[in-house]
């Protein structure tokens, strides 16, 4: 498989380095993000009443304890998009399938999903401007669809202030732009993509 | 450094203002001072300024009414340029800075020298009503001529910018505990007690700083100024976990614990000072589970002639300025009022060396002021000087006429109740009047929801905490230790005085609109009984300021004319805004180019690089055509496009299609009950065209879909329906099958889709599949082939929308570009030509292939001849519907070809078909339509186009006329045919 091959879905405006607002006090941009490039994603999704059969197969064959299939219990690679349907990060499609079996769908994604990172002290302030969700409240680990400035997405928290993005690809460069212009009030720095 | 200005009204010191901080700024190009802390209307009164503007209707001169939100009358620009010129901001709410442009509004020629003031002098030839009985005289002419272009010039309050808003704005989703409107004393006790007991809480005020009346009204807590503890309070509710928005208008209650409130980020900051890449406004959408009404109260005026000369004011608006600003409004002013509030004034401003009279109405009042001389059982009859206030004459107990520059008017208070009532989701929602009170207060607010201050119709400062306390307790707040109050000022209920008797046509209640005591009189009289129509008839109440000051005061008068108790009267409803918010504000982020989010195609840069114009195609850009040198219509390009690809091989974008990938072992079957066609017997590398029904039988989409695997299919829908596709296969699912063992996702997004169209095609598709055999029987008609491309998935398809022999193939999107380029160079030999939607168009219209433009949700399976693709072995979804028995009606519009008679003519999209170019061109002889024309057609070599008429196939090979209505008429001949132009055999295609 030719790697070199991929374009970023991002467009013009995502490049590397800062953007928007620079702070006087030297504590740097509120805002880190970055995207990660050629991630395998797949996104699966139980038969009707294969959920908790579908998730005990992906703790033996994959080593991913997805809980009851609360959102909360998402992990950073497998973050559940809906009832019994999630995205897996970083596995190929061959070890997701062979997971799944026949108790569900798994269909490649790494060019459908775009994941885009953030953090920072600025990232509450960018989520009030984006989501209509109130993420300060999720645990660490919770996942939802929603949207972020009106394009559907799903969010991820990763950290206190760290959460995942995902968009689907067509609509990441109009996210993108976004993203940094919504960001530029608390600085935005976008970071060499991660791949 | 400039010089200081004159200030004759500034005291030499009081108020919360900054003397230190001189700022200079100018009204109607005039150059003024002020002092930071200093409103507009602060800074124009202490320099002596008393006309600020024009009334609505007569053009009355105008002063200043009030000291907040609720003014009526001083409504001016701000100007920063043609962009930046902002109308009827409230001079009282305008923050003062270095370098502010303000202009008054409302007057042709000078501010004192009003040329419209013509209409004063024949206001009472424009009573109430004026309009509606005045206008019908001439019939329509004469209100198209003379009437409307009159009033057209005369409408409108303040002139809109030259340029478009240059500003940004956000939107803000905040969540919030406790939500406390209103920063005063009450909503800041109530909103510490709830943030000590573990609230998160937001407590949102109006003004630049939160205290309301506590900050000026001189009275102490704890032996603190009012200012002092006020930020104590403050500093805790922070020290808590609260926050305090200052500058943050709540203006509108929605259902479920949800609320509007608009933050003014920029408007009180010099250009320059504006922190960079911040919004002017931000729009809270505030989500709250408690919400504590903390809104205050506005003090209402009384009706004597009048009493609308600038001058004269609310009672409460001269003690501001004097407390919070240092400005004695008059050096001779006289209180006129009804209850013991207006002594605290008055001798507030004796005790700053005023020459004070105070006219109090009861006649059994015993308070006095000190340095002040009182009048009682007195009341103002009728204030005099056009320009500013120099007399007011009184009667009562005594009569007579004194001198005076200001008159202060305290006819008692009207609890800001507004924003209680916006919901409908309680038992009651209008506000209450109580009679004791003589005031309208909230209704009886719901478990989540509390009053606290002087909206309750507290009138005391005691008592505005005693309600904090309460409403905290509701709440679950915690106790907090209530403050030792001094020097605290005397209230009362005021004596009912809605109007002095005598008061009549210059006896103003709506100051904005010119509405008078003689306008609801009137209108009861001409039998609008009810409030809503009484606020129509007169206007009272309309415009900016949605009459705070005048409410009441116009219903208790229709109340009183009416022989009515007020109660019965009630208030009007009040509905969101509070106060006005700019449209921006609501927009947001999302404006211009921002207004939707884009999509965009995987070869979206390569086709810009390459010459494309691009056309928004639902969220997507797609490729109109591309533009190659010497090009200069579009149609040129589209024309070049066509031939290419049916002369030799031409490359199209398809990544936009909707694509949906079904898995599991009931597949098959979940296809059987979307699709009106049979799909179990499917071979496995094989695709089959599938239209879907809407469950009413009409068509809804079509598209292709493919069987991967036995318990695998990859379905394709149109681009416009992918998303509407995919919640009707959710909702089929979910709630007609759901036993179904299948699961399905949207990878609309994971693959790039190109198709390769032409004579070359199969060349081109070789040269990159090197190793596949792609023969006829290799990869034949309707086949799918799934391989690899440099180590990806590439999936092939032999399906064609041009009627040429043509692949669609579909690799990840990440690789598509490249892919994209390298089709480009191996189809080089046979002068590959990317097209577009126009050429796409062309192509398809010519072999007669549906798109949106028929499938518009009107139509049947028959209807585009579609109608043998329906398995009778199997339900499935609009079965039942489809054979409805107005489908079968003979008269049902049909599809058809049409071919232009004229080669240089062009059919009109959208036109109606007639068989008659003599009309009439009606619905009595109309055919039917056109849904999709192409203005030229290679193959016919003159326009063609896709109709629907009425006995389509009895009209072919005969001739029809298009007519146009929106195009004069225009009369176009065609011929009709059937619809598939080209390789009706389908010879092309599975060649």
């Amino acid at each position: 498989m030719e790697m070199s091959l991929l374009t970023s879905p991002l467009g013009p405006k995502w490049t590397a380095g800062h953007h928007g607002v620079i702070r006087t006090d030297g504590s740097g941009a509120g805002i880190r993000a970055f995207h990660t490039t050629g991630l395998n994603v797949v996104e699966i999704a139980a038969l009707p009443g294969k959920g908790t059969a579908l998730r005990a197969a992906l703790k033996k064959a994959l080593k991913l304890d997805l809980g009851h299939g609360d959102p909360a219990a998402s992990l950073e690679n497998a973050v559940c998009s809906g009832p019994d349907r999630y995205l897996l990060t970083g596995f190929d499609l061959a070890s997701v399938k062979a997971a799944v079996g026949d108790l569900g769908l798994a269909a490649d994604q790494s060019s459908g999903r775009v994941r885009l990172s953030i953090d920072g002290d600025g990232v509450p302030g960018l989520l009030a401007k984006s989501c209509p969700l109130d993420l300060s409240k999720w645990p660490l680990g919770m996942s939802q669809a929603s949207h972020f400035l009106h394009i559907g997405c799903i969010w991820y928290r990763r950290s206190e202030t760290g959460f995942d993005l995902y968009v689907g690809r067509s609509f990441s460069r109009s996210a993108a732009e976004w993203l940094l212009e919504s960001g530029s009030e608390f600085g935005v720095e976008v970071l060499e993509d991660k791949g | 450094m400039t010089a200081r200005l004159p200030q004759p009204l500034r005291l030499r010191e009081g108020g919360l203002i900054n003397r230190n901080r001189p700022i200079t700024f100018t009204f109607d190009r005039r150059v003024y001072q002020g002092y930071e802390g200093d409103s507009l209307a602060s800074a124009l009164l202490a320099s002596g300024v008393k006309l600020f503007g024009r009334s609505f209707k007569y053009h009355r001169p105008r002063g200043v009414f009030s000291a907040g939100p609720e003014e009526p009358s001083a409504l001016v620009e701000i100007d920063q340029g043609n962009a930046e010129r902002d109308p009827n901001h409230r001079a009282p709410m305008v923050e003062l800075y270095e370098g502010l442009e303000s202009f008054s509004q409302n007057h042709l020629g000078p501010l004192g020298l009003d040329l419209m003031e013509a209409n004063d002098l024949i206001s009472r030839f424009l009573p109430a009503g004026f309009y509606y009985k005045t206008f019908f005289l001439g019939g329509l002419q004469a209100w198209y001529r003379f009437y409307e272009p009159i009033i057209r010039r005369a409408a409108g309050l303040g002139r809109p910018p030259k340029e478009a808003d240059p500003h940004h704005y956000d939107k803000i989703y905040t969540f919030t505990d406790t939500l406390v409107v209103g920063g005063g004393i009450a909503g800041l006790t109530t909103a510490l007690s709830l943030a000590r007991a573990g609230q998160s809480v937001l407590v949102c005020d109006e003004r630049d700083r939160v205290g309301g009346a506590a900050l000026w009204q001189g009275e102490q807590f704890d032996g603190q100024t009012g200012a002092a503890y006020v930020d104590h309070l403050v500093a805790e509710i922070e020290a808590a976990g609260g926050r305090v928005l200052p500058r943050t208008t709540v203006f509108g209650v929605y259902d479920a614990g949800t609320y509007g409130a608009l933050e003014r980020c920029h408007d009180h900051l010099a250009k320059a000072d504006r922190p960079a890449h911040t919004a002017r406004m931000k729009y809270h959408r505030i989500q709250a589970d408690r919400v504590v009404y903390a809104t205050g109260a506005i003090e209402r005026s009384v009706g004597f002639m009048g009493n609308d000369r600038p001058g004269v004011m609310l009672a409460s608006a001269g003690h501001t300025y004097l407390g919070r600003y240092g400005v004695r409004v008059g050096q001779q002013p006289t209180i006129f009022t009804t209850n013991d509030g207006g002594y605290a004034v008055a001798a507030a401003l004796a005790a700053s060396g005023a020459d004070v009279t105070l006219l109090d109405a009861r006649a059994d009042s015993r308070l006095q002021a000190e340095g002040v001389r009182v009048m009682r059982g007195v009341h103002a009859t009728k204030a005099h000087g056009r320009m500013g206030l120099h007399r007011v004459d009184y009667a009562g107990a005594e009569s007579g006429s004194l001198s005076t520059d200001t008159l202060l008017v305290a006819g008692g208070w009207n609890p800001a109740v507004h924003l209680t009532s916006h919901t409908n989701d309680r038992r009651q929602s209008k506000p209450v009047y109580d009679t004791e009170l003589r005031a309208f207060l909230p209704p009886e607010l719901v478990d989540s929801e509390a009053a606290a201050g002087s909206v309750t119709g507290a009138l005391s400062t005691a008592d505005c905490l005693a309600s904090a306390a309460a409403a905290a307790e509701r709440l679950g707040g915690v106790k907090i230790d209530e403050p030792a109050l001094a020097q605290a000022i005397s209230v009362s209920v005021p004596q009912e005085l809605w109007a002095v008797p005598g008061a009549d046509k210059a006896a103003f209640l709506d100051l904005q609109n010119d509405a008078t005591v003689k306008d609801v009189g009137l209108a009861a009289q001409e039998g609008f009984r009810s409030v809503e129509h009484m606020k129509r008839y007169t206007t009272l109440g309309m415009a900016t300021d949605q009459g705070k000051t005048s409410n009441v005061n116009g219903l208790a008068l229709l109340a009183a004319a009416t022989g009515r108790e007020i109660s019965e009267v009630g208030t009007t409803t009040f509905r969101p805004p509070y106060t006005p918010v700019p449209i921006g504000a609501f927009a947001g982020h999302h404006r211009q180019r921002d207004y939707e989010p884009f999509r965009y195609s995987p070869v979206y840069d390569w086709a810009q690089e390459n010459g494309a114009t691009f056309v928004e195609a639902g969220l997507w850009m797609r490729p109109s055509w591309y533009n190659e040198a010497g090009e200069t219509e579009w149609l040129q390009s589209a024309v070049r496009e066509t031939r290419a690809t049916r002369n030799q091989l031409g490359i199209t974008d398809v990544s936009t299609l909707g694509k949906i990938d079904i898995q599991g072992p009931d597949a098959a079957e979940f296809l059987n009950c979307l699709y009106t066609n049979g799909w179990k017997s499917l071979p496995v590398g094989k695709a089959r065209y599938g239209l879907m029904l809407r469950e009413d039988g009409f068509v809804f989409d079509d598209g292709t879909t493919s069987r991967l695997a036995e318990d695998h299919f990859y379905m394709t829908t149109t681009t416009a329906k992918a998303a509407a596709v995919m919640a009707h296969m959710e909702f089929v699912h979910q709630s007609a099958w759901p036993d179904l063992q299948v699961a399905f996702a949207s990878v609309t997004d994971q693959w790039g889709g190109l198709a390769l169209a032409g004579p070359k095609s199969r060349d081109a598709l070789s040269a990159l599949f090197p190793a596949l055999d792609l023969s006829n029987a290799g990869l034949p008609f309707m086949g799918v082939i799934e391989t690899t491309w440099k180590g990806h998935t590439a999936r092939l398809f032999r399906i064609s929308f041009s009627g040429e022999l043509a692949y669609e193939v579909a690799v990840p999107a990440d690789v598509f570009d490249a892919f994209w380029r390298e089709a480009m160079v191996v189809g080089a030999p046979w002068n590959i030509t990317p097209y577009g939607l126009e050429a796409l168009n062309i192509l398809r219209i010519e072999k007669g292939h549906v798109t949106g433009s028929e499938l518009d949700g009107r139509v049947s399976m028959d209807d585009v001849g579609l109608g043998k693709m329906v398995s009778t072995k199997k339900d499935f979804i609009g079965k039942a519907m489809s054979g409805r028995t107005a489908f079968a009606d003979p008269e049902r519009v049909k599809m058809v070809g049409l071919v232009a008679t004229q080669s240089h003519e062009r059919i009109i999209g959208g036109g109606i078909v007639f068989d008659s170019k003599d009309g009439p061109f009606d619905h009595t002889t109309m055919l039917g339509y056109v849904t999709s024309v192409a203005a030229f057609s290679p193959l016919k070599d003159r326009s063609i186009a896709l109709a629907f008429i009425k006995n389509a196939a009895d009209w072919h090979g005969k001739t029809l006329y298009v007519v146009s209505h929106v195009h004069n008429r225009t009369i176009i001949e065609v011929q009709a045919e059937s619809p598939h132009f080209y390789d009706p055999k389908n010879e092309k295609v599975t060649g």
